[in-house]
């Protein structure tokens, strides 16, 4: 099997850092912060371009931009336009910027911003019109503000057919369009929401995190307020698959991009907490879809870790063998270069790790 | 008839100068704070857009003095403003 160098990207509340490896992935080189102060909120790759990049930021004091990178992120360039509300319609325009989702081919680029918005770009972040159908659905005054914020995020485009779409509201559940964002339906089959009245609400989930499998596209995970759940028809019907799992509760969740079956989560103790349950930080492996579960977690603290793994914190990469990443709110990154078998500590005391993105140089996987 | 054009100096926190070439301080003309601003924005968009907000008003956490005083405590944005002034933009502790 031949090696090659990984670059992961690490944002943070006080800017992005690079880790870069040697062929091995056995030493690891940190550089930055870039965009130092900006908290990173998320990072996407073109599928045209491997060394272009675009990330989302947010400041206390100077607002939510976009950044580009044209070389791997070393240098970045803030762009002029961000998605935001047509002044007046909802208040502020714009909060944060949470997610970004670029287009399978081409330059279209999608954004979820709070509050709740989806937002399409035609060329890479330079211009923005609102996805209509979504930020007017008529079930909108039954959507509510998650503890978090209220935003979009988790957008996810179907490559073999990218008409089809799914994008997610905390807290409003996920929704679902076949026809490019021009309509939507909720898509929460099967999802519980103790938030709400019913055992399978229609809408108004608490949604943390939806991923797609890169080999299987129609094939989706959901970490839930309540519950983790499987798809395999894009979100039509789902299924919890939390058994096995110490907790219902959690954030981060990954997928391999070569294995649809096999499939990384954090599990935290329930919304009180919000931290590694029994101050164990463990990554739970399935092999089979969700079917079962085991702790995959040698290497990582056993006692007395009590953080937390944010939702856009945890990623693979593209590699046969399947490395997995994530980053803590205490600013420690950890990296398995086997599908979490054995975690290595590559970095600690940065600042709370919000996401982070392995940079595919084959441009065939890794999710982000 | 149109408001007349008075030029001033404004005054732009560290933070900001990687947007307007590096430079301290930028002259502008108008008529009142948010004109000169509106101008800034035209000129210099990065800077401007971590000023003002997407709706056009000022962000919560910048506050923008004219000579020694906080345009806030006058007519905010629409506090006028003569030839020679001095705008200084300057990022309020609370948003650090």
């Amino acid at each position: 099997m031949s090696e090659s160098a990984v670059t992961l990207l690490v944002g943070t509340r006080k800017g992005l850092f690079r880790l870069e490896s040697d062929p091995v992935r056995g030493n690891w080189q940190l550089s930055g912060p870039f965009m130092a102060g900006n908290e990173i909120m998320h990072i996407v790759q073109s599928p045209e371009h491997s060394a272009h990049l675009l990330v989302s930021t947010n400041h206390p004091i100077w607002g939510a931009h976009i950044y580009a990178s044209h070389d791997q992120g070393h240098n970045w360039q803030s762009l002029e336009n961000t998605p935001h509300h047509k002044p007046g319609s909802f208040s502020p325009s714009l909060k944060a910027i949470w997610f970004l989702a670029t287009m399978p081919q081409g330059h279209g680029v999608y954004a979820g911003i709070d509050p709740a918005g989806l937002f399409y770009s035609p060329d890479a972040g330079n211009t923005w019109e609102p996805v209509k159908g979504l930020n007017n659905h008529p079930t909108r005054n039954r959507w509510e503000p998650a503890r978090g914020g209220f935003s979009v995020h988790s957008i996810r485009i179907d490559p073999d057919d990218t008409r089809r779409m799914v994008a997610s509201v905390s807290a409003g559940g996920v929704f679902r369009s076949e026809d490019g964002g021009q309509s939507w339906e909720p898509a929460n089959r099967g999802v519980r929401a103790e938030n709400l009245p019913g055992e399978f609400p229609e809408l108004g989930h608490n949604v943390h995190r939806v991923v797609q499998a890169p080999s299987e596209p129609s094939r989706l995970y959901r970490q839930c307020y309540n519950g983790l759940y499987r798809s395999d028809d894009f979100g039509l019907n789902w299924r919890e698959i939390t058994a096995g799992l110490p907790s219902d509760f959690g954030y981060a969740l990954a997928v391999s991009p070569s294995c649809a079956d096999t499939v990384f989560q954090v599990p935290e103790s329930g919304s009180h907490m919000r931290a590694a349950v029994d101050g164990k930080l463990r990554v739970f492996r399935s092999d089979d879809g969700g079917g079962s579960w085991q702790s995959a977690s040698r290497g990582l603290p056993q006692e007395h870790a009590y953080v937390s793994v944010l939702r856009q914190a945890m990623c693979t990469d593209s590699r046969p063998d399947c490395g997995v990443y994530f980053g803590t709110t205490s600013g420690h990154v950890f990296g398995s270069p086997d599908g979490a078998g054995n975690w290595e500590l590559l970095a600690s005391y940065l600042p709370r790790v919000l996401c982070v993105k392995a940079l595919d140089l084959t441009q065939h996987g890794g999710d982000s | 008839m149109n408001e007349p054009a008075n030029m001033v100096t404004v005054h732009l926190p560290l933070a900001l100068r990687e947007f307007v070439g590096g430079q301290e301080r930028i002259t502008v003309a108008g008529g009142t704070v948010r004109q000169a601003l509106g101008e800034l924005a035209r000129e210099h968009p990065l800077a401007g857009a971590r000023i003002l907000g997407p709706e056009g008003n000022l962000r919560r956490h910048v506050n923008v003095f004219l000579g020694e005083i906080n345009v806030r405590d006058r007519q905010g944005l629409e506090s006028r403003i003569e030839t020679g002034d001095e705008i200084f933009i300057i990022p309020a502790v609370a948003g650090g």
